[in-house]
């Protein structure tokens, strides 16, 4: 291949990743965030519980990703004693920081002070798949992928340039096995965060019903800070899935979804 | 590749069991390789870093020896910061004929693991024998480590009550053999017992054949029991016993002391025992020939034999629960008759300086599992446990033995201090009464010293004496008050646009390098389609030189000009319409051009126009005015125009 034939491609598409490269938004703390970010701390010593949430509360607005805001904010909805809310602030915390301890271990001492308690019946590899998929931020998840998939493209690019046939051996196998891996993990974390939506309820008790009106009748009930999936809408109704298989329609107001 | 990644998991799955096997070694030794025949060579199985119970392996058929196992001895020591145990097992090998011989390798199964000892050789003179040793009566152990010499005497048997005499409960009464002038009958001494009590399974094999006895060929089924293999004596007693009117000559073969670990009903599978026999059952009168030559004297080992398995049935157990009334507050689930001897190795000693008490349990009944005497919580007294040792022999018909327990005491404070009374409780059987034993009380003098206390270097990696955390209260973790690193993101952020950047590049970049890969690959194949296809972008690029030359005004310049023009359509139109560049001629290509145009298309008029004024500029008189060029460039862009439409 010529590239002199391609100088102008080259040349955009050189320039569309330069601007990629520089677009990327700052995330640098502002004196005036780190100062609300200790001013927050020292009311959550204080006991001074509200306040702090507000504080937080701010400073998620200029950093709606940072995991350690939602950390923070979640051990003071726990202090206040609003275990749904705080369950929903570990989970969103855990949604940027999935391998952190310490979000792990307060989600699961939290849940574990809930009133209601759904036993988990799916199937092994589904609860499996949840768990690794877990593990890893869609960025993460996506950057590996784009890893692999980098790599492959260049050992094209390295056969194009050179009129060299690229050996069909295990290194390419390989790589290409694990671009396949990261890639279906890719998909599979992006239909667990688009398709089904994870939320916490949100209220002391939530009527589930078998269709999304009043006049439909109650299949169960759920409490505070149980997590359910949301699979479907319909108006201010959603309808959910529970891990032990239940499921039904519940109002939109009684929920919060994890992803911001 | 599948095999590679194969390979690795296969090894690391592999790797896993041999870090643990590293810790496990089984090596055997002999105390002597130059012997006379029927001399008794004592060989030792020594298994180091094992957990739990190992059952004594069970030796193979060596040629030209009698082998018989004599007990076994266990140890927990602690040299240099590291904890080892190890137990021993003891066998006498006695040769009947003399050479040369290698014993071994000797297989040891620990748990799912099989050891091989290295293979041993030894020499037989056959000169003249040497009277054999034997043991004495109940004093089969030997040790390779000997015990302290005021314990090296196996202990004087217990006081045995007459309700203490076996009774044989043989394995399914209405049981009828195959054949009944060969079979085995596989029996306990008791058929109730307490949990943990021990109880005698013995294979008595009946014969009326010239038989040789070959060991088992399928191991006894008995889950639930901690199993001792029996010492067995050198020469397995015989006996002419009657059975239902017939003589037949009976051997204990094997016997295993068993002691039930919990309460329930248990079904014995015995197993099934192979044994070779000369076919013709001997009759009556002849029979103390019979007795002389059989069995395992090993005449008839040429003769035509007949191999027959023996499985006897399986026997059923009750083991009662141990009684919860009079059951002592320190009792530890020991169930035997023991005595209990302490003794200290010093009675002064400086503060923070250790002495060792060693505490003897002697007895009958499962000596493995018999756990050291509680110490309570002292005061000024520090307490390690130190060095267990066991060692296991038989006493009559019952496994008895004898655990040594040391335990370190270290006083923090000078005065006179005392190390209370241990006790030690079990369970008799035979009374079906619990009995407690104790320890004398110590008084030790502790004087003063400056010594700091240190943990004796061999105690202090025994992780057991350590106190164990313990979460007194749960809650949540405390807030981050630091604000998190933002460079790491940033750099994850610049990356992950960069490569998403370059993969869209190089995408594109690979997709046209293929497509112009493939094109190459078809224009390699047809060169007509390659003219063809190229025409238009060769023509263009040479268009462009034109158009810089038309802006040129000098008179000189146009000739050239027309010559450039006439060059690029001609080459164009051979490429179109596949002539040779280098052979093709004006009437040719005017032919070509007829047929594809017709005489009456204006393109087809022009296009011998736009030839004559290039003839005319060449080779005229140089009067063709410039603003022909644009007409000419015109009618050349033109024709390309309509040849790209032209489909043949």
């Amino acid at each position: 291949m010529k590239i002199r034939n391609h100088k102008s491609l080259v040349l955009g598409y050189s320039l569309l990743a330069g601007l990629l490269f520089l677009a990327c938004p700052a995330w640098s703390w502002t004196s005036s965030e780190a100062a609300k970010f200790q001013e927050a701390g020292k009311e959550y010593r204080a006991g001074q519980f509200d306040k702090a949430i507000s504080f937080y509360q701010e400073l998620l607005k200029a950093h709606p990703r940072e995991a350690v805001l939602f950390y923070n904010l979640g051990n003071s909805h726990f202090r206040k004693g609003k275990l749904g809310e705080a369950i929903l602030s570990y989970e969103r915390a855990r949604f940027y920081e999935p391998r952190d301890k310490d979000i792990d271990f307060n989600l699961h001492y939290a849940r574990g002070l809930l009133e209601y308690r759904v036993e988990d019946k799916r199937n092994w590899y589904i609860r499996a798949g949840e768990q690794v998929l877990e593990k890893f931020t869609e960025e993460e998840v996506d950057l590996l992928g784009l890893g692999c998939y980098f790599l492959f493209l260049m050992g094209w690019l390295f056969c194009l340039f050179f009129r060299q046939r690229m050996p069909w051996g295990w290194k390419r196998k390989t790589l290409l096995l694990v671009s396949a891996v990261f890639l279906f993990l890719s998909i599979a974390k992006d239909v667990e965060i688009r398709v089904i939506r994870d939320a916490i309820v949100m209220t002391k008790e939530a009527e589930v019903r078998y269709g999304p009106s009043e006049s439909d009748q109650i299949a169960f009930r759920v409490g505070e800070g149980i997590k359910v999936y949301v699979v479907d809408y319909r108006e201010d109704w959603s309808r959910v899935l529970l891990v032990n298989g239940e499921g039904g329609w519940m109002r939109n107001r009684y929920l919060a979804e994890v992803r911001v | 590749m599948i095999k590679k990644v194969g390979f690795i998991l296969v090894s690391f799955f592999l790797f896993i069991p041999q870090m643990r096997a590293d810790d496990l070694r089984v090596t055997s030794s002999l105390d002597k390789r130059n012997v006379q025949v029927d001399e008794e060579i004592h060989l030792t199985l020594r298994v180091t870093g094992a957990q739990g119970n190992i059952q004594a392996p069970r030796l193979p058929a060596f040629k030209g020896f009698d082998t018989y196992y004599t007990g076994r001895a266990s140890r927990i020591t602690f040299v240099n910061n590291v904890s080892s145990s190890s137990v021993e097992f003891s066998y006498v090998l006695v040769p009947h004929s003399a050479g040369q011989f290698t014993l071994g390798p000797i297989e040891v199964a620990v748990g799912a693991q099989v050891f091989r000892t290295d293979p041993v050789e030894i020499e037989v003179a056959g000169g003249t024998q040497k009277k054999v040793t034997r043991p004495p009566a109940g004093a089969i152990q030997q040790p390779s480590q000997p015990p302290p010499s005021s314990l090296q005497q196996p202990p004087p048997p217990l006081p045995t009550p007459p309700s203490s005499v076996p009774t044989r409960q043989e394995s399914a009464p209405g049981y009828k053999p195959e054949d009944d002038n060969i079979y085995v009958k596989a029996w306990l001494d008791k058929l109730t017992v307490y949990q943990n009590e021990q109880i005698l399974l013995t294979y008595s094999l009946y014969t009326r054949y010239d038989t040789r006895y070959e060991g088992f060929l399928e191991e006894p089924e008995m889950s639930g029991f901690w199993i001792e293999e029996f010492p067995m004596e050198r020469e397995i007693a015989r006996e002419t016993v009657r059975v239902d009117g017939k003589r037949y000559v009976k051997a204990d073969v094997r016997k295993i002391a068993l002691f039930p670990t919990a309460a329930a009903e248990y079904t014995i599978r015995p197993g099934v025992l192979k044994a070779s026999i000369r076919q013709d059952p001997q009759s009556d009168s002849v029979f103390d020939e019979f007795f002389n030559d059989s069995f395992f004297s090993g005449s008839g080992f040429f003769s035509r034999r007949e191999n027959r398995l023996l499985k006897p049935p399986p026997i059923l157990l009750v083991v009662k629960p141990l009684p919860e009334e009079g059951k002592p507050a320190n009792f530890q689930g020991s169930v035997g008759t023991f005595r209990m001897s302490a003794t200290l190795d010093k009675k002064t000693v400086k503060q923070n300086e250790p002495v060792t008490m060693k505490l003897v349990l002697e007895g009958e009944g499962n000596i493995e599992t018999l756990k050291q005497p509680e110490v309570p919580e002292l005061e000024h007294l520090k307490v390690y446990e130190a060095d267990t040792s066991s060692q296991l022999f038989k006493t009559g018909t019952v496994i008895g033995g004898r655990k040594t327990f040391e335990i370190v005491f270290i006083p923090t404070q000078s005065g006179s201090v005392a190390i209370p009374k241990l006790f030690f409780s079990f369970f008799d059987p035979r009374q079906a009464k619990y009995q407690t034993l104790f320890t004398p009380a110590f008084p030790v003098l502790v004087e003063p010293s400056d010594q700091p206390f240190e943990l004796p270097q061999s105690l202090s990696q025994q992780e057991i004496f350590k106190k164990e955390i313990q979460v007194e209260k749960q809650d949540i973790r405390y807030i981050r008050e630091k604000l998190p690193d933002e460079d790491s993101k940033k750099i994850l952020g610049w990356l992950y646009r960069g490569l998403t950047g370059a993969d869209i590049f190089l995408t594109l970049f690979v997709f046209f390098g293929l497509l112009q890969k493939r094109q190459e690959k078809i224009f390699s194949r047809d060169s007509a389609l390659k003219r063809r296809k190229l025409a238009k972008s060769q023509a263009e690029s040479r268009i462009r030189h034109l158009r810089s030359l038309t802006k040129s005004h000098h008179l000189q310049d146009v000739a050239p000009y027309f010559e450039e023009v006439d060059k690029t359509l001609t080459q164009y139109l051979s490429d179109k319409l596949n002539l040779s560049a280098y052979g093709v001629t004006r009437s040719s290509l005017e032919r070509e051009l007829e047929s594809i145009f017709g005489q009456e298309d204006p393109l087809y008029q022009n296009i011998l126009e736009l030839y004559h004024l290039c003839d005319e500029s060449r080779f005229g008189k140089g009067d063709v005015p410039a603003s022909k060029k644009h007409e000419a460039l015109k009618i050349l862009k033109h024709t390309i125009s309509r040849m790209e439409k032209v489909r043949r």
